[in-house]
C-alpha cells in the first residue's frame, strides 16, 4: 500500500542491480546512491539515504516491475519521502501541496455528466489544460469527466505529503458510483488500484488504443510513446497488450530491452516545479535516439511537451489520430 | 618487460589461523593489511586535486559486500569515477601515500574481490557513456564502467549488439575484461575479454595509456584477464556485430557425460552459434543449442540432430517419469523438477520476447531468469575451468560435491574458444594453461531459496569444489579474493611469482586491488 511503513522491505534486497539497469535517474547521474539498490544498501547499514537522492526519483515505476524480489519500490520511495518531507528545504513545496489538498477537501466533487455510461475519466491537469483534446477523448471513450481528478493527490503522492483522510474520502466517494475509471496519470492509477481494488481501472492511453478507429491509424513509421507510470506499475497486464499493438500495427514503442516503458520525466515535473533536477529534455532525446520514424504519438501530454521540444518529429496525442468525431 | 628472477624461499609461518590449509605453507607475498596510515593527508591531497571522496557511512556502506555476500569490508572513502584524469590523480596520490584502492564495477564478484578492506573504493560505474559506435568497422568505444545491459541498449538503437558478454547483464565491461566473461556463444566468439580491440588504462602509478595488440602490447597483455592488478580500464574498444534474434533448441539427457560429449562435439564442429549445458541436479540435464539464422538452424536439424544422444522434451519426460516410478522414494525430487520446469520455462521464452520462433534480447531474458530463479543474497558459484580432456571428470566430481552439501543445485557448463595469439594473455587466468583451442568451465550453484546455511558451510562447499581443481590441475573462473590461495596451489608458484614480480614493478606500493591475487 502507498504510505505504508514498509521501508523494512529493503532488507529483502540482495543487490542484484536490475533496478539500476532500468533507472532513468541512474542513466543521467551514474551514481548508485540515487537508485533503489543504493537506498537498500544504505538502509541495510542502518542509515537513512540522502534526502536529495530520495527526491531525485521520478517515480516511473520501472524498478518495481523488474525487482526479482517483488519489492514494491514505488511504495518504499513513498514511505521514505513521507518521512523526509518534513526537512526544512522542502517546506515550501510541502505547504503548497497541503494547501491544495485542503482546498479540494472542502469541495464536493460533482461529476459532469454527458451520458449514463458509468465510465468516468480522471483527466489530470495536462489534459484539462488542453480542452480540445480532452473533449475528443471524452467523445471517443463515451465517458463522464470527473471534476475532481485528484491532481492534488497525485502531486502529494509524488512528494510524500500525507493526504488528509477527509480529502481522500471526498475523492474516493466521488468515484465509487462509476462502473469503470479511465485514468490519465499512472501514479493515480496505481493508487486507485489499491484504494478501490474491486473497481475496473484502465489507463487513458490503453482505453483509446483499444478502439479500432484509433488503433488502425498507428503505423510502422510511428513511435508510440506509452505513458510509463501506468505501464510499469501494471506491467504483467500491459506488456501483452502493447506487444499485440506492436505486432499488429508495426509501430515502435518507447520500451527498453526489458520491455519496460522509458519515461521522459515530464509528468514528474509538474509536482516539483523548479525543484526538479532531472533533465527531461535529455531523457526525451534518448527516447527517440536511433529511431527510424516519421511521427511520434503520445498517450501523455506531459511526454508530448518534452518530445515536441526536440523539434525532430511531429508529435500528436493518441486521440488526435481520429479527427473530429 | 624485463622480469627479474626471484628466489623461491621459505617464509615464516603466518601466525594467523595456523591450522588453515594443513600442510600448505602460508606465504606472505604482499604488505600487511593497511591500517589507515596517511589517510587524512591523502584526503587533503585529493581535495587539492579536485577528486571528491565520500566518507559518510551510508555511501561507504553501499559497497560493504559483493554478490557473494560472504566477504564484508568497508572502505574509508568512496570515489565515483568520472574520467581518466581524475583516476590518474587518485592513483598517483594513492601510490605516494600508500593507500589501497579497490576497483568495482557491477560488484558481481563472489569471493570479495571487489570489496574494499579499508582504503578507497573506486566505483567505476560513474563512467558509463558510450563514446562512439562505428558500424562500418564494427566496433564500439565505451567508458569501461558501463553495464553490459546499458551497452546493449545503446547498440540496439543502431541495430547492433556486442559479441559476447556474461549471462548476467549487471556486470560492467571493464570488470569483465579483467576476469574473462563467458556467454553461451563463447564457444564461437571466445570470452568477453577476447572481444577487446584496444583499451585506455590508468596504470597503478597514474599514467593514462592507450594499449592494444599493436600499441603498448605488454600492458594490454597484462590488463586483459589481469584481475585489475596492472591497471584500471577506463575506456575500451570492443568488437560488435549486427543484432540477430536467437533460435533455440533444448535436448535432454540423463547422463552428464553424454551431454558433455555432445557439447564438445557440436562446439568442435562449429555447428551452432550458441551452446551450453544447464542442469537441475544431475537428473534433468539440458543441452542448449542456438542459432542466429534459420539456415544454420535447418542445417543443424538436418545433419546433426540425429548424432546427439539427447532426447526431445516428450521422450525425456517419459524416461524421467519411468525413473521416478521405479524410485518412488524420490517423489519429492520429481515434484521439485516439475515445479521448477513450470516456473522457469515460461520465463525463458516469455511471449513478449518471442517473434516467429526466435528469442528477442536473449541476454535480457536469461539475466532476469537467473536473478529470479537463482538470485540470493549469497551467490555461491564455485567453478572449475579445464581443458577438453579433463572436463567431464571435473564436472562429475563437482557434481558429487554438490550432492554431498545440498539437495538442490544447478550446473552450468560453457565452452570458450581460445585465440591462439592471445596465449600470453591467458597466463595466470581462468583459461587453464594446458588448454588448447577450447577450454570448458562448469559453475556449481546450490539453490538456496529460503534455507539458511552458515557462512562456514557455504565456504566449505566452495573449498571442496576448488580442491578438485588443485587435484586435477585446472583453473577457475572465480579467481582471487577469498580463494586466492587456490591459485598458487592449482597453477603453481612459478607462474604466480612471475606475475607477482611484474606486479611489484608496475605497482611499487602494491595498492591497486591488493589481496585479490597476490
Amino acid at each position: 500500500m502507498l504510505f505504508s511503513d514498509n521501508k523494512m522491505d529493503c532488507h529483502r534486497c540482495h543487490g542484484c542491480g536490475l533496478c539500476v539497469m532500468v533507472c532513468p535517474v541512474w542513466h543521467q547521474r551514474s551514481d548508485v546512491r540515487c537508485t533503489p539498490n543504493g537506498y537498500a544498501r544504505v538502509m541495510q547499514c542502518g542509515v537513512e539515504p540522502d534526502i536529495r537522492d530520495v527526491f531525485s526519483c521520478i517515480m516511473c515505476g520501472a524498478c518495481s516491475s523488474i525487482c526479482p524480489q517483488q519489492i514494491d519500490l514505488l511504495d518504499v520511495f513513498s514511505s521514505l519521502r513521507k518521512q523526509m518531507i518534513h526537512n526544512e528545504d522542502l517546506q515550501e513545496t510541502k505547504a503548497r501541496l497541503m494547501d491544495s489538498l485542503k482546498q479540494h477537501a472542502s469541495t464536493t466533487a460533482n461529476a459532469r455528466s454527458r451520458n449514463d455510461s458509468g465510465r468516468m475519466l480522471l483527466a489530470g491537469k495536462a489534459l484539462r489544460d488542453r480542452p480540445e483534446i480532452m473533449d475528443r477523448v471524452i467523445e471517443l471513450l463515451g465517458v463522464q469527466c470527473a471534476d475532481d481528478d485528484g491532481t492534488d493527490i497525485v502531486h502529494a503522492l509524488e512528494m510524500g505529503v500525507a493526504i488528509p483522510e477527509s480529502r481522500q474520502r471526498v475523492f474516493l466517494d466521488s468515484l465509487k458510483k462509476a462502473d469503470e475509471l479511465i485514468v490519465s496519470d499512472g501514479l493515480m492509477k496505481h493508487a486507485l488500484q489499491q484504494w478501490l481494488p474491486a473497481m475496473r481501472i484502465q489507463s487513458t492511453g490503453q482505453a483509446l488504443t483499444t478502439l479500432p478507429q484509433v488503433r488502425e491509424k498507428i503505423g510502422n513509421d510511428d513511435l508510440y510513446v506509452i505513458e510509463s507510470r501506468s505501464y510499469n506499475t501494471d506491467f504483467e497486464q500491459a506488456v501483452d497488450f502493447y506487444d499485440q499493438l506492436q505486432r499488429q500495427q508495426g509501430c515502435q514503442l518507447n520500451l527498453d530491452l526489458h520491455r519496460l516503458a522509458i519515461p521522459t520525466g515530464g509528468v514528474s515535473q509538474d509536482a516539483r516545479g523548479h525543484d526538479h533536477e532531472f533533465d527531461s529534455q535529455k531523457q526525451a532525446e534518448w527516447v527517440v535516439t536511433g529511431r527510424k520514424i516519421k511521427r511520434i504519438i503520445v498517450e501523455s501530454l506531459e511526454d508530448g511537451i518534452q518530445l515536441s521540444g526536440l523539434n525532430h518529429y511531429p508529435v500528436i496525442h493518441v486521440s488526435e489520430l481520429v479527427m473530429a468525431v | 618487460m624485463d622480469i627479474p628472477p626471484i628466489e623461491i624461499g621459505e617464509l615464516p609461518e603466518d601466525p594467523v589461523a595456523p591450522d588453515a590449509l594443513q600442510g600448505i605453507p602460508r606465504q606472505q607475498t604482499n604488505p600487511s593489511r593497511w591500517q589507515g596510515e596517511n589517510w587524512q593527508s591523502f584526503i587533503d591531497a585529493l581535495k587539492t586535486g579536485n577528486v571528491e571522496v565520500c566518507e559518510d557511512y551510508g555511501s561507504r556502506g553501499i559497497y560493504v559486500t559483493d554478490a557473494g555476500g560472504l566477504a564484508h569490508g568497508m572502505p574509508n572513502g568512496v570515489v565515483i569515477a568520472r574520467n581518466a584524469e581524475q583516476i590518474a590523480t587518485l592513483m598517483r596520490l594513492a601510490q605516494k601515500f600508500r593507500v589501497p584502492v579497490t576497483t568495482r564495477g557491477g560488484g558481481l564478484t563472489t569471493e570479495g574481490e571487489s570489496v574494499a578492506f579499508g582504503g578507497v573504493l573506486l566505483d567505476m560505474t560513474g563512467m558509463s557513456q558510450v563514446v562512439h559506435i562505428d558500424t562500418d568497422a564494427l566496433t564500439v568505444r565505451t567508458e569501461a564502467g558501463i553495464y553490459w545491459h546499458r551497452l546493449a541498449e545503446v547498440l540496439r538503437r543502431q541495430e547492433m549488439d556486442y559479441l559476447s558478454a556474461p549471462l548476467n547483464l549487471t556486470s560492467s565491461v571493464g570488470g569483465t575484461l579483467g576476469v574473462g566473461g563467458i556467454d553461451v556463444n563463447s564457444s564461437k566468439y571466445g570470452c568477453s575479454a577476447d572481444q577487446a580491440v584496444s583499451l585506455q588504462v590508468v596504470t597503478p602509478t597514474g599514467e593514462i595509456v592507450e594499449c592494444s595488440d599493436e600499441q603498448n602490447a605488454e600492458l594490454f597483455e597484462r590488463v586483459i584477464l589481469g584481475y585489475g592488478q596492472f591497471g584500471i580500464i577506463t575506456e575500451a574498444t570492443l568488437k560488435i556485430r549486427p543484432y540477430t534474434p536467437m533460435r533455440m533448441h533444448y535436448f535432454y539427457y540423463r547422463s552428464l557425460r553424454s551431454a558433455i560429449h555432445d557439447l564438445i562435439e557440436i562446439d568442435r564442429n562449429d555447428v551452432c552459434d550458441y551452446s551450453g549445458i544447464l542442469t537441475m541436479m544431475d537428473k534433468a540435464i539440458t543441452l542448449l543449442v542456438g542459432f542466429d539464422t534459420e539456415e544454420a538452424e535447418k542445417c543443424f536439424l538436418d545433419s546433426w540432430r540425429q548424432r546427439l544422444s539427447g532426447y526431445g522434451e516428450l521422450g525425456f519426460a517419459v524416461r524421467l517419469s519411468a525413473y521416478y516410478v521405479l524410485h518412488p522414494w524420490r517423489i519429492g525430487e520429481a515434484l521439485f523438477l516439475l515445479q521448477r520446469k513450470r516456473t522457469l520455462f515460461p520465463d525463458l521464452q516469455p511471449k513478449h520476447h518471442m517473434r516467429d520462433g526466435a528469442i528477442l534480447d536473449r541476454t535480457v531474458v536469461f539475466s532476469r531468469a537467473v536473478w529470479k530463479h537463482w538470485g540470493h543474497k549469497h551467490m555461491v558459484i564455485p567453478d572449475l575451468a579445464t581443458n577438453v580432456d579433463k572436463f567431464a571428470d571435473a564436472v562429475e566430481r563437482g557434481n558429487a560435491v554438490c550432492k554431498r552439501f545440498f539437495p538442490r543445485y544447478t550446473l552450468y557448463c560453457v565452452g570458450i574458444k581460445m585465440r591462439p595469439e592471445h596465449k600470453p594473455h591467458y597466463e595466470l587466468s581462468s583459461i587453464p594453461p594446458d588448454a588448447q583451442d577450447y577450454s570448458y568451465g562448469c559453475e556449481f550453484e546450490p539453490i538456496l531459496e529460503n534455507e539458511h546455511y552458515s557462512r562456514d558451510y557455504l565456504q566449505s562447499f566452495k573449498n571442496a569444489v576448488y580442491d578438485i581443481g588443485v587435484d586435477m590441475g585446472t583453473s577457475y573462473y572465480r579467481f582471487g579474493g577469498m580463494m586466492k590461495s587456490y591459485i598458487r596451489r592449482a597453477l603453481g608458484n612459478e607462474v604466480v611469482d612471475k606475475h607477482l614480480s611484474m606486479k611489484q614493478q608496475a605497482d611499487p606500493a602494491m595498492i591497486l586491488n591488493r589481496d585479490v591475487i597476490f
